[in-house]
């Protein structure tokens, strides 16, 4: 096989491009609606607690924008499923046959979690002196959220890692497989980073179109928790994505050469770009939000060094071992030596190397956050008062937090090969290869647009075509 | 008359000190230094990765022009937020994929089936290889069975490859079972009667046909020359 051609026919959608794109703003907004009640939850409690006006309207606004997403989750879920058992009706048939149980519980769930949820939504000024039975609700809101989330990851990962005699095992053995704490684990504080930056997104444009002080000063002050939020969580991600891999690669090794020196080598580098690229527009948040604190310009000596060692540390976790499409495939024109390392810098293509760069960028982003919290300690903040740019970082973080889903989701799904379950049920559609990383990456970037699109209606909906009814 | 070279001093030290110049320089080690390391150090870097490189220097060096910008000017009509932060999400998601389409990359196998398509398809050749209306197993035999007037087709995939020069087996077998006994290539010793396929079958009859016959790798029952066993 030769390198050329890099685009599939998209003209045509075909019914692969389908599921996929279905799937995967379904997933979104599932992350979404997951992620933002839990930390929506604690600012009430914060607000309630530290009798600060500011949470409760937070966790409020938050809220009501969950409230919308959570209808356009349902209609994706929906219209996933009717995709599904069209073309896909075999691998329908097979999941349902095997863990019908899980079906059933998660059908049971989603009803409750519903509930659960237009109940916490439309209780809130009814039970506004009874702020801990709200909060409970709240909390129910969110274990019964996490349980629906369990449920699909355990077919998820069933789908990567069934164990063996998957024919005969238990319904608990296809749940309980080599990767199922893995997903969860990582999954779950994915979701509470998305929700953070999708509410810190939702705050800065709210702050860009705010018309008095009072609101620019909230808005600023909200954008500051949610990026707070998603930064706090963002640290751990890292560590918890190296415990998925690890179970990925103990279970099957060639699972691993394939995601990592073969063909999906080169997706790893560009989640290595947009995971850079990440902790780049969140440090440059903060340290642009910090010259709104009186006396903070003590620290601004520190902010060029730090964000050299977080660029320098980015590019070694960019670096390929070698420009390689596949391990088959041959590049015509380019000599052997141009597209390899040099032995002497060899190492810089290895895991050693990243996972160094990877803990540079993390402790320096920790470093960040102490800098901004002893200027907080040490003067005023003038909220509202922030530099524009600073709210268009968090405009720019959740559009490569998106991206950056989509492209790990079309990994995880694409590492079957070609199996629907991973030595299983073969994958005998006119679709079961392996897509390139261009393919793939236009896929990635209209599910973005598109997922941004159904968001910034959402906004509308609810804060600006609402607003003259919520001010009358 | 001493204040002209105080004031030259910073001004070079603000130059040498400049994001251009630091770019500048980080720039001329990659083109002019990098080509000239000696091979014994084993730190020569191709021009792939040299090119690599050079966008790294060029994005970082826009980075910290663009962390040295004081306040930019706040859109102040609602269309113009929504415009900006469009145009944000436009300008990231674009370059994002066209990172991902420039990458060096594989090509999709569009023509290859699944192993899984390619037995079924061998499995459908297998039954019109041995259907009267088609007829293959009338003037060709498979280890022993079959008629005689056409070659022994027991080890077709481990020949047809060589049969025409730049042709896999599979494109080969294609082509002569379109084109039947007016292929170009002929088997010797054999008279050219075999029909063109292409009137008889469908297109899909014809690629399952050929799916079939490029599993066939075995022993052939007689002993024959090279050449004669084929197609």
């Amino acid at each position: 096989m030769e390198a050329g051609s890099v685009l599939l026919p998209l003209a045509a959608i075909d019914a692969r491009s389908l599921v996929w794109l279905v799937a995967q703003i379904h997933l979104l907004f599932a992350a979404f609606v997951l992620g933002a009640p839990i930390f929506i939850v604690v600012c009430e409690w914060l607000g309630h607690r530290r009798r600060d006006q500011r949470y409760e309207r937070l966790a409020r606004e938050a809220m009501k924008v969950v409230a919308i997403a959570y209808s356009f989750t349902a209609l994706s879920g929906a219209a996933f499923a009717f995709v599904l058992m069209g073309p896909y009706h075999e691998v329908a048939t097979h999941l349902l046959d095997r863990m019908g149980p899980v079906f059933a519980i998660y059908g049971g769930l989603f009803f409750v979690e519903t509930a659960l949820m237009y109940v916490y939504w439309y209780s809130w000024e009814p039970l506004a002196d009874r702020k801990r039975l709200h909060l409970s609700i709240g909390v129910a809101l969110n274990v019964t959220g996490t349980a629906t989330m369990v449920m699909m990851n355990a077919v998820g990962s069933y789908m990567l890692t069934p164990p063996e005699n998957a024919a005969t095992a238990s319904v608990w053995a296809l749940v309980n497989n080599d990767t199922f704490s893995g997903l969860n684990l990582h999954r779950f504080i994915a979701n509470i980073t998305f929700g953070g930056f999708m509410i810190a997104l939702f705050a800065a444009f709210m702050f860009l179109t705010a018309k008095s002080r009072e609101d620019r000063a909230f808005y600023d002050w909200m954008g500051f928790i949610g990026n707070f939020i998603g930064v706090a969580t963002l640290i751990l991600l890292p560590l918890a994505g190296y415990i998925y891999a690890k179970e990925i690669f103990l279970y099957d090794a060639n699972i691993a050469t394939f995601q990592m020196a073969d063909k999906l080598s080169s997706f790893f580098v560009m989640q290595g770009l947009l995971v850079s690229l990440l902790f780049l527009g969140v440090n440059y948040y903060m340290w642009m939000s910090i010259r709104r604190i009186d006396g903070a310009e003590r620290f601004s000596r520190y902010m060029r060094p730090i964000f050299g060692v977080i660029v320098a540390g980015g590019i070694v976790w960019i670096i390929p071992q070698n420009f390689y499409p596949d391990l088959t495939t041959q590049t015509p024109g380019v000599a052997l030596e141009d597209i390899v390392l040099p032995e002497r810098a060899g190492f810089l293509g290895l895991m050693m190397a990243k996972a160094l760069a990877v803990t540079a960028i993390i402790i320096l982003t920790f470093v960040t956050y102490m800098v901004y919290r002893r200027a907080m300690a040490l003067g005023a903040v003038r909220w509202g008062e922030i530099a524009p740019q600073a709210q268009y970082a968090l405009v720019f973080v959740p559009a490569v937090v998106v991206y950056l889903m989509g492209l790990m989701g079309a990994i995880r799904e694409l590492s079957r090969q070609d199996w629907h379950v991973y030595r299983v049920l073969r994958d005998t559609t006119p679709q079961w290869y392996t897509t390139p990383l261009g393919h793939t990456s236009i896929m990635v970037g209209i599910i973005t647009m598109i997922f941004f699109t159904f968001m910034a209606f959402i906004f509308w909906i609810g804060f600006k075509l609402g607003k003259p009814e919520q001010e009358a | 008359m001493a204040v002209a070279p105080q004031q030259k001093a910073p001004s070079l030290r603000r130059l040498i000190r400049s994001k251009g110049a630091v770019l500048l320089v980080v720039l001329v080690a990659i083109w002019v230094g990098l080509p000239f390391v000696p091979e014994e150090t084993g730190l020569q870097f191709g021009w792939v990765y040299r090119v690599f490189f050079t966008v790294m220097a060029l994005l970082a060096g826009l980075f910290f022009w663009f962390l040295g910008r004081e306040r930019i000017r706040t859109p102040e009509r609602p269309a113009s937020v929504v415009g900006s932060v469009a145009a944000v999400y436009l300008v990231t998601v674009g370059l994002l994929v066209a990172v991902g389409v420039v990458y060096p990359q594989f090509s999709p196998p569009k023509a290859e089936k699944a192993p899984a398509q390619k037995e079924q398809a061998a499995d459908r050749g297998r039954e019109l290889f041995s259907n009267p209306t088609v007829g293959c197993f009338r003037c060709h035999s498979i280890a022993g069975q079959g008629g005689i007037r056409g070659p022994d087709l027991t080890q077709v995939a481990s020949r047809a490859g060589g049969r025409v020069p730049g042709l896999t087996a599979r494109d080969y077998l294609f082509e002569k079972l379109k084109a039947g006994s007016a292929y170009d290539f002929k088997i010797p010793k054999y008279a050219p009667i075999m029909p063109r396929y292409k009137a008889l079958v469908s297109e899909e009859q014809l690629e399952d046909l050929v799916a079939y016959l490029t599993t066939l790798t075995g022993r052939p029952t007689d002993e024959v020359e090279d050449g004669e066993v084929g197609d």
